[in-house]
Order: C-alpha cells, then sequence, then structure tokens
C-alpha cells in the first residue's frame, strides 16, 4: 500500500513540474503574411529555430494568404481573439490604433533593432510613437521595354510623345498599362498625382489631414492626363477597367506592354518567366517642371495592447530582424532591404533596387487615416466614371472630394 | 423512349454539356501547360506537351494530402450530423402534426436569410467561447448550422410525397416508428436523402468563409484554404491553381458516381404498387 | 385525406400523442440552429440600431440612424434595385435551365450516367475558385473564351467582359448561375423519380402530347420540389457574395454591387459595422418578405 502511494505521489509530482514547465510557457501567435515569393518552409523554418533558441517559447506563426490578411485580422480583433503580433499594410495602422488595439512598440524590442533599421522607412511611427517595425518596404518603379524604347522618359509629356510613336494595337502591343479595376491599392493615381506635386490631402501645420484635393490643379491635371493616355491618344490596352495590376503586370510579361509602372516583384517574376525581351527600370516620371515623387508602400508589424506574451514578442522581433533571416526573407519577398546592415550585401544590387532605393528620400507614402479605405474607393469609382465616360475629370474629382470632405466632417 | 426522340436528346445534352464544362476544359488546359506556355499570347488550347510538372509540384511543395483529409474529415463529419439532426425534424414536418410547424420552418428558412459574412464574427466569438478555435469540429457544427434548411425542406416535401400507407402498414405489423423510418420510409425516399447527402457534402467541401476565420494552423487546413496558397498578393500562379482544382472536385465527383444509383432508382424498387 | 393515428401501445399517454413525438424529433435540429444562430442574428439587429464602433461594440442607441445613413446614399436604391433584378434573372435561368437538363437526364440512353456525373462538375469547385477559373476564362489577353469565340466566328469582336458595366454585370450573372444549374437538376432529377411512369403510360394511351404530359404530369407533381428549389436558391442567389466580389469587386466603380457585396464592403473594409447591420436587416426584410408570400402557396396546398 505504501509503494502505490509513494509512486501515486511521484507520478503526480512528475505531473505537476511537467505541466507547470509547460504553464510556464510563453505562447506567442504571429498573423504571418504569405508574400509571393515566400517558400512555404520559410514561416516553418523561422518558428523551428527560434523555439530551439527560445524553449520556453512557444510560438505560433500563422500563415495567411495576403487578400484575406485583412479579413482575418478584423474577425480575430473584433471577435476578441486578437493575436499578439501581426504583419499588416502600414494604412492599416491607423483603423487598428482607431479601434485602440495596438501597443507602442519601441520599449519591447532591443535599442540595436531599432537603430539598425532605415529610419526613411519607419512609417508606423504615428504622432512620434512607433506603433508597428518595417517588414517590407519598396517604392514604386518604372518598368520599360529596353529593346524598343532607348531611353526611358522622365517626364510623363515625354512618355506620352514615346507611346505615340510605339503604340501598334492591331500587332497587340500597347505602349503604356493601366489598371482601372478596383484593388485594395489606388496605386494607378497616385503615381501621376504625385509625379504632379499633389497629395491626396492638404497637410495642415499640426501636420494633420485637412480638406481633400483631389480636385486641385495637380488633381485634376493627373486625372485628366490618365484620361487623355486612355480616351483621347489610346495608348494603353484597351478595357482598363478589366485590368488589376497583376493582369497588367502578365501582360507586360508576355510582351504585350512598352511601359508600366510596378514594385520590386514584378523583377523577380519577369526573371521567374523567362521573359525573351530586354527590358529595364528606371524611376516614376514626373510632370515637366514638377519634382519627382513615387509612392512608397510598407508593410509594418505590429504588437497588439492585449497582448500577454509582449516581452517574448519582442524577443521574436529581434530573432526575425536579425541578419540570416532576413536576407532570406528580403531576397525571396524581392524588396530591398529595410535594415542598414543588409543594405551592402550584395544581393541588393540589381538596378531594380536601386532605384527602389534611390526613390526613397522623395516618396510619399499613402494618407494615414482611419477612414482611408472608404476614400480610397470613393477616389477610384470616380476615376472609373472618368474612364467610362460618365464624368469629366474635374466634376469626378470635385465629387469625390466633396464626398471626402463629408464623411471627415470637413 | 422513340428512337427519334433520342435524336433530338443526344445532341442537345452534348450542347449543355459543352457550355457547362467550358471552364472545366479552360482548366484542363492550364493545368497541363509550363508557365511559359500559360501566359501565350493569343492562348491556345491543346498544351504542347504533357506537362504533368505542375501535379508533381503542388503535391510536392504544399501539404495536398493534409489539405484532403481536412476536408474529408469535416465533409464527412457534417453530412453525417446533418442526417442525424434532419431526418428526424424532416419526418416530424412530413408525417405528424404540430402546432408548431410552420413557426419552426420559417425560422429555419430565417437562417439562411443570413449570409455568412454577416454572422461569421459573432460565430467566431461563440466558437471561442466553446473551446473550438482551431479545430475542425467548429467547422462541421456551422458547415451543419448552414445546410440544416435545405436538408430538412427537401426531406419533408420528399417525405410527404411518399404515401402513408406504406409505413402505416409496417405500424399495424408491430414495428416501432424508427424501425419504420429507417426500413421503410428512407429506401424509398433514397433520391430525396441522396440529393441532400450530396447537397450537404457538397457545401461542407467547398466552405471557405468559416474555415478562413476559425483555422489557424497549417495541419488543419482544409481544401478551400489550401487553393489559396497560388492566389497570391502580386499574381497568381493559375497553372498551379487549375491543376489544384481539378484535384479538388475528383473526389466529389467520385462520391457522387457512387451514390447516383440510388438517386435514380424511383419508386420502382419501392414496396407500393397500384 | 387525414388518417387517425393509431397510439401506441406501450410506455404512458404522452408519448400516444402526435405533438410529443414530433417535438422530440425537431428538438436536435432547433436547439442546435438556435444555439449557433439566435446570438449572431440577434446582435445582428442590435447592431442596425446602435451606433457601432470599430471593433463591433454596440456603443449608443441610434434608432433609424444607420437605415437613414443607407438610404441618404443616392446609389442605395439602385443596389436594392440591382440586388433583386440580380436575384430575379438568376433564379429564373437556373430553374427552367435545371429543369431542362433534369428531364433529359431522366430519359434513358447509353452514357446517361456519364452525362449526369459531368453535370456535377460546375458545383464541385468551391464559389471563389469557381469565379476565379470564370475570371482566367474571361480575361481577354490570356483567356480562352473571346479566343475561341473569335476563332470559330461565332463572336468577331467579343467585348472585355469585366470592363464594362453592362457585360460586367452578365458576365457575373452566368456564373452565378452556371454554379447553379448542377444543384437545380440534380433536385430536379430527384423529384422526377418521384413520378410514377405509370401516369406517363396512361397518359399516352389518352394520347397526350409531351408537352400535355410535362404541364399536367410532371409540373404539378414536381411543384412540391420546384418551390423548395427556388425559394432556398432565392435566398442564396440574394446574398451571392464571392462570385461578384472575386470577379469585379463591385466594379466597374459601384455598377455591379449588390448589397451583399455592399455589406462587405462597409464591415469588413470601412469597419463600420452599424450601416453594415442596417442592410443585413434591410436584406433580411426583403427577403422574408418574399419567403412568406412564395411559401404561402406552399403551405397552402394543404401540403403542411
Amino acid at each position: 500500500m505504501r509503494k502505490v502511494l509513494v509512486v501515486g505521489l511521484v507520478v503526480v509530482f512528475l505531473l505537476g513540474v511537467v505541466m507547470g514547465a509547460s504553464a510556464q510557457k510563453k505562447k506567442v501567435s504571429v498573423l504571418w503574411a504569405e508574400y509571393d515569393g515566400l517558400t512555404p518552409d520559410y514561416a516553418a523554418n523561422l518558428e523551428s529555430a527560434f523555439e530551439k533558441e527560445y524553449p520556453d517559447i512557444d510560438l505560433d506563426i500563422i500563415s495567411t494568404p495576403w487578400d484575406k490578411m485583412h479579413d482575418r485580422l478584423i474577425a480575430f480583433v473584433a471577435g476578441k481573439q486578437p493575436p499578439d503580433l501581426s504583419v499588416i499594410g502600414t494604412r492599416w495602422l491607423l483603423e487598428l490604433l482607431d479601434m485602440g488595439v495596438v501597443e507602442p512598440i519601441e520599449k519591447w524590442v532591443s535599442k540595436e533593432l531599432l537603430d539598425n533599421i532605415d529610419p526613411a522607412l519607419m512609417e508606423g511611427k504615428i504622432k512620434g510613437v512607433l506603433y508597428g517595425l518595417p517588414v517590407a518596404a519598396g517604392t514604386r518603379l518604372m518598368y520599360y521595354r529596353s529593346d524598343i524604347i532607348d531611353k526611358a522618359p522622365e517626364t510623363f509629356e515625354e512618355m506620352l510623345q514615346i507611346a505615340q510613336k510605339i503604340n501598334k494595337p492591331e500587332e497587340k502591343f500597347y505602349a503604356v498599362g493601366m489598371s482601372g479595376k478596383k484593388y485594395v491599392e489606388l496605386t494607378e493615381y497616385a503615381y501621376y498625382l504625385f509625379g504632379n506635386d499633389g497629395y491626396f490631402f492638404e497637410i495642415l501645420p499640426d501636420g494633420s489631414y485637412g480638406k481633400c484635393t483631389v480636385n486641385s490643379e495637380a488633381g485634376v491635371g493627373a486625372l485628366t492626363f490618365m484620361n487623355d493616355l486612355v480616351n483621347t491618344h489610346k495608348v494603353t490596352q484597351p478595357g482598363v477597367t478589366a485590368y488589376r495590376r497583376d493582369e497588367l503586370q502578365d501582360l507586360f510579361i508576355s510582351g504585350n506592354l512598352g511601359i508600366f509602372f510596378s514594385g520590386g516583384f514584378t523583377a523577380a517574376l519577369l526573371e521567374q518567366r523567362g521573359a525573351q525581351f530586354s527590358w529595364s527600370v528606371a524611376p516614376m516620371p514626373h510632370f515637366e517642371g514638377k519634382p519627382q515623387s513615387t509612392i512608397i508602400i510598407t508593410d509594418s508589424i505590429v504588437l497588439f495592447k492585449d497582448s500577454q506574451a509582449k516581452e517574448e514578442a519582442g524577443k521574436f522581433l529581434d530573432f526575425f530582424y536579425s541578419d540570416p533571416w532576413r536576407l532570406e526573407f528580403d531576397k525571396l519577398v524581392g524588396f530591398p532591404p529595410v535594415t542598414k546592415s543588409l543594405a551592402n550585401d550584395p544581393a541588393f544590387q540589381k538596378p531594380v533596387y536601386q532605384v527602389m532605393i534611390q526613390q526613397i528620400p522623395g516618396a510619399k507614402g499613402w494618407p494615414l487615416m482611419p477612414e482611408w479605405p472608404e476614400c480610397n474607393d470613393i477616389i477610384w469609382d470616380n476615376i472609373v466614371a472618368t474612364f467610362l465616360g460618365e464624368k469629366t475629370p474635374q466634376k469626378a474629382m470635385d465629387d469625390a472630394a466633396q464626398e471626402i470632405d463629408s464623411i471627415r466632417g470637413m | 423512349m422513340k428512337r427519334r426522340g433520342l435524336y433530338v436528346v443526344y445532341p442537345l445534352i452534348i450542347f449543355i454539356l459543352v457550355i457547362l464544362l467550358f471552364p472545366f476544359f479552360v482548366m484542363v488546359s492550364t493545368a497541363f501547360k509550363p508557365i511559359s506556355e500559360v501566359y501565350a499570347n493569343p492562348p491556345h488550347w491543346i498544351p504542347r506537351g504533357f506537362y504533368v510538372k505542375n501535379f508533381s509540384d503542388i503535391w510536392y511543395k504544399y501539404p495536398l494530402g493534409s489539405y484532403f483529409k481536412n476536408s474529408f474529415i469535416v465533409s464527412i463529419g457534417t453530412t453525417l450530423l446533418n442526417m442525424v439532426i434532419c431526418i428526424p425534424a424532416a419526418y416530424a414536418v412530413a408525417r405528424l402534426r404540430f402546432r408548431a410547424k410552420s413557426f419552426l420552418m420559417y425560422l429555419f428558412l430565417v437562417v439562411q436569410m443570413f449570409s455568412p459574412i454577416i454572422v461569421v464574427i459573432s460565430l467566431f466569438k461563440i466558437i471561442a467561447l466553446l473551446g473550438l478555435l482551431d479545430t475542425l469540429m467548429s467547422l462541421i457544427l456551422t458547415n451543419s448550422v448552414f445546410t440544416l434548411t435545405f436538408a430538412i425542406w427537401l426531406l419533408s416535401g420528399y417525405f410527404r410525397n411518399i404515401p402513408k400507407e406504406i409505413e402505416e402498414a409496417a405500424l399495424i405489423d408491430g414495428c416501432s416508428r424508427i424501425q419504420s423510418i429507417i426500413r421503410i420510409l428512407l429506401p424509398v425516399a433514397m433520391p430525396g436523402v441522396v440529393t441532400t447527402i450530396i447537397y450537404t457534402f457538397i457545401s461542407a467541401w467547398n466552405e471557405f468563409m468559416f474555415a478562413l476565420t476559425f483555422i489557424t494552423s497549417m495541419d488543419k487546413r482544409p481544401l478551400t484554404l489550401g487553393l489559396y496558397n497560388f492566389i497570391g498578393r502580386w499574381t497568381v500562379q493559375w497553372q498551379y491553381l487549375m491543376a489544384a482544382a481539378i484535384l479538388a472536385l475528383i473526389p466529389v465527383v467520385i462520391l457522387f458516381m457512387f451514390i447516383e444509383r440510388e438517386l435514380v432508382q424511383g419508386l420502382a424498387g419501392g414496396a407500393v404498387k397500384g | 385525406m387525414t388518417l387517425k393515428r393509431r397510439p401506441r401501445l406501450v410506455k404512458g399517454k404522452f408519448w400516444r400523442t402526435e405533438s410529443a413525438v414530433a417535438y422530440l424529433f425537431m428538438i436536435p435540429a432547433s436547439v442546435f440552429l438556435l444555439v449557433f444562430m439566435f446570438y449572431p442574428i440577434v446582435y445582428v439587429i442590435l447592431m442596425s440600431f446602435f451606433r457601432v464602433n470599430k471593433l463591433g461594440d454596440l456603443v449608443s442607441f441610434f434608432g433609424w440612424g444607420n437605415f437613414r445613413f443607407m438610404f441618404d446614399k443616392p446609389e442605395f436604391w439602385q443596389i436594392i434595385l440591382r440586388s433583386c433584378l440580380w436575384t430575379a434573372i438568376a433564379v429564373v435561368v437556373k430553374t427552367a435551365l435545371g429543369l431542362v437538363i433534369a428531364l433529359l437526364l431522366n430519359v434513358e440512353f447509353t452514357g446517361k450516367k456519364l452525362a449526369r456525373t459531368l453535370v456535377i462538375i460546375p458545383w464541385a469547385s468551391s464559389v471563389p475558385i469557381s469565379a476565379m477559373i470564370w475570371q482566367w476564362t474571361y480575361n481577354s489577353d490570356f483567356g480562352l473564351l473571346n479566343h475561341t469565340l473569335r476563332t470559330l466566328g461565332i463572336w468577331k469582336n467579343p467585348p472585355i467582359w469585366l470592363a464594362e458595366p453592362r457585360s460586367a454585370f452578365m458576365a457575373n450573372l452566368w456564373v452565378d448561375i452556371w454554379c447553379g444549374i448542377p444543384f437545380m437538376a440534380l433536385v430536379f432529377l430527384a423529384g422526377l423519380q418521384a413520378i410514377p411512369q405509370e401516369l406517363y403510360e396512361a397518359a399516352e394511351v389518352d394520347g397526350a402530347t409531351s408537352w400535355n404530359k410535362f404541364r399536367y404530369i410532371t409540373l404539378p407533381l414536381l411543384s412540391g420540389v420546384l418551390t423548395v428549389a427556388t425559394l432556398l436558391s432565392t435566398l442564396w442567389t440574394f446574398n451571392d457574395f464571392n462570385v461578384i466580389y472575386v470577379l469585379t469587386a463591385g466594379g466597374p466603380g459601384t455598377s455591379t454591387d449588390i448589397l451583399i457585396t455592399y455589406i462587405y464592403k462597409y464591415a469588413f473594409q470601412y469597419l463600420r459595422f452599424g450601416p453594415a447591420a442596417a442592410m443585413a436587416v434591410i436584406t433580411f426584410g426583403i427577403l422574408l418578405l418574399v419567403s412568406i408570400i412564395y411559401a404561402r402557396s406552399y403551405f397552402r396546398e394543404g401540403v403542411l
């Protein structure tokens, strides 16, 4: 009887130890985005390597298709089960701030990490407080057929002249690619707007956003030019309102476009699909007399206020941002590095990276406001109305600005 | 049927099948092309070679086997749960009189007026409360909820069409009610039952919204979510997507092939004559 | 004809009543439904009458505010109208084609089993994936639809389907119809099995034409199944989110938006749960009205 008791006690004791040990294991969940180039085992390797180095932390990388990232995040947050960390498009940060669910991130990561990040890419800094670390950042640039176009145009006006010469619709070769289908990002208009020294909103002295300025001279000018390309000079592919940016990309890669605007990932795809023609990259054009400016788009990783494992989450960030992991990530995903330590790595010396990096100082980002998704749609719908001939550029942008101002209470 | 009639039937069937299966031909055409051919402009129907590497690529790079397994568990589980819950209910509606009948039938209908999108966040909270997040059971339960209505409405309608006399006869002979349902009613109502089974299985097999919201770990992903591996942020890998989609519909087609015989059995094999 | 139920011999009096057994049989389904759907539906209705914050929490009572907000938008009436038009056309076409196919597949011919199996294929893929496949097919550069139409000479200059509002609407409509045909065909095929062959034979003896047979035998005996299938299809089609969202995202502009895609945008993209809930309640109202009118004829046939 005594033996049984002793054995029983030992078993209970051991169970307690085991349970206690696992109870001490902190759980960190990361809502992770499946970038196109990222192989499925990257996340798996990252998870096991991290858990090996930190055996008392249970890391859970929740892989999510990018298109569904936002839906999932909203469901988790509104469903009161937020993850500890999440990759986000930085423009979503404002929504999350409005919901009051994100935590300033600075004090949870190491100083080395913060110093290592290129300050120009810290888009996740709102009113001086850093909420998100940049995961991927890139400026948009111009791709063109170097076998057909000798010198890349510097201005949009030059581009139009070249376009009129090389446009051959009967051979299914179109000079300029223009996307008109509603997609998450209004980038096509941003290229022309920024190139016209315009912006979506006026910036007030205190740094906040004032009235909507898409109906300013710059904004209407940009749209008029876009509309002329499509409907007056007809140098774009037909049916622009049916094309998303990835379909435009496919068109360029199959050799049917002369010029189009995109991000760094297109270069990777061109190589992957074995494009049979010579192509090159150049900075985004601008309108004559206006400064060169393109759009910079960043993704961030943010920490949630309700996280029970903030310190451990910080440790994961330090781990992930270490050189070997960031190098592989950046190479696979196709963006230039966000960390200074990798800036001179030979992997990033290709022209596409160089152009992306050189445009950073003059680049502007999306407006960081919680109502942006609605504003995005309003502007987009009005642009489509212009393409379809339902509104003039001026009326379209006036309508857009009016609706946006009323939503924001301006 | 007169042979003359067949001259009409055959061309019509073939015409309809060609139109219905057009995208399927597109799928097959794309799945057997290497990526360089997929983006040929103008496109062509017949792949230049029989390129099976797309299939082997996706099988080895992604845990397709696991996706299939999870989809099977969810679909079979939903179908079983549905049958267990709905057959009694449909029987009650068809054969028995009770006051809340219309009300309950309308209630089941009301549930279908709310799209999954609208209720997904609330359902998420319930599933979290039940501790069923990231389990296949959560999908079995939610899929059952959304396939209940059709199952009950169709089965009750089908049962009602079958004369009561055949069960009456069995009851007089001393059968219990349950026995009369299982041994007499169901075999005669097989087409309706089979329809419900197919409907429930396919609905569960193809369900996406709840899978996206409730399942987080890779090893519990069903096929619908797994196919999204090929739909990226900047490009869609059409050749892989088509190949995977073809694989994904095979189990459904096979199920249908097996069960189709029961579907068209009709009253020919039934117990009532004249 | 109502037959008197013969009471069962064992157990107490309670079990003799029809109602008791009926409720017993109904409880699993009803309870299951209530457990999962009571809270979500009630919460949605609540949200429509409250101001809701971005986290989906109720903040303050708003009365009809959310509804007024949506109705103030000029395009809202168009969207409601379009949703009804979308549903009506799609359901009618699906039903008609499904019926024709079921009749054809009910005929004895070699290859019947193969034909039946092939018909199920459009339904065998999930709707978002089917929509993606159609998107690829509709693609004017790499897609095979326009290419085939051109090379076969059927249509020299087919439109770029998703570029213009009207062709985009039809393109979306066709995909929804395509996805729904197998379901209809299957349900009607099952329904046809319940019609005794003897009735047709007797009618033929009396000299009935095919059309007469269809009109006086087939249709009436299928009416129960027809009602169920079309009613449920109406509910599902009205809320068919995936087809439109994947193909056009409601575009170009908002020309192919229907209520459910609008609800998605307001809830998941703009995080405005109040107006989204109001629209869900409006949807519910419309569908409830349709169901009541519809099902009344179903219930009236002395059938329930």
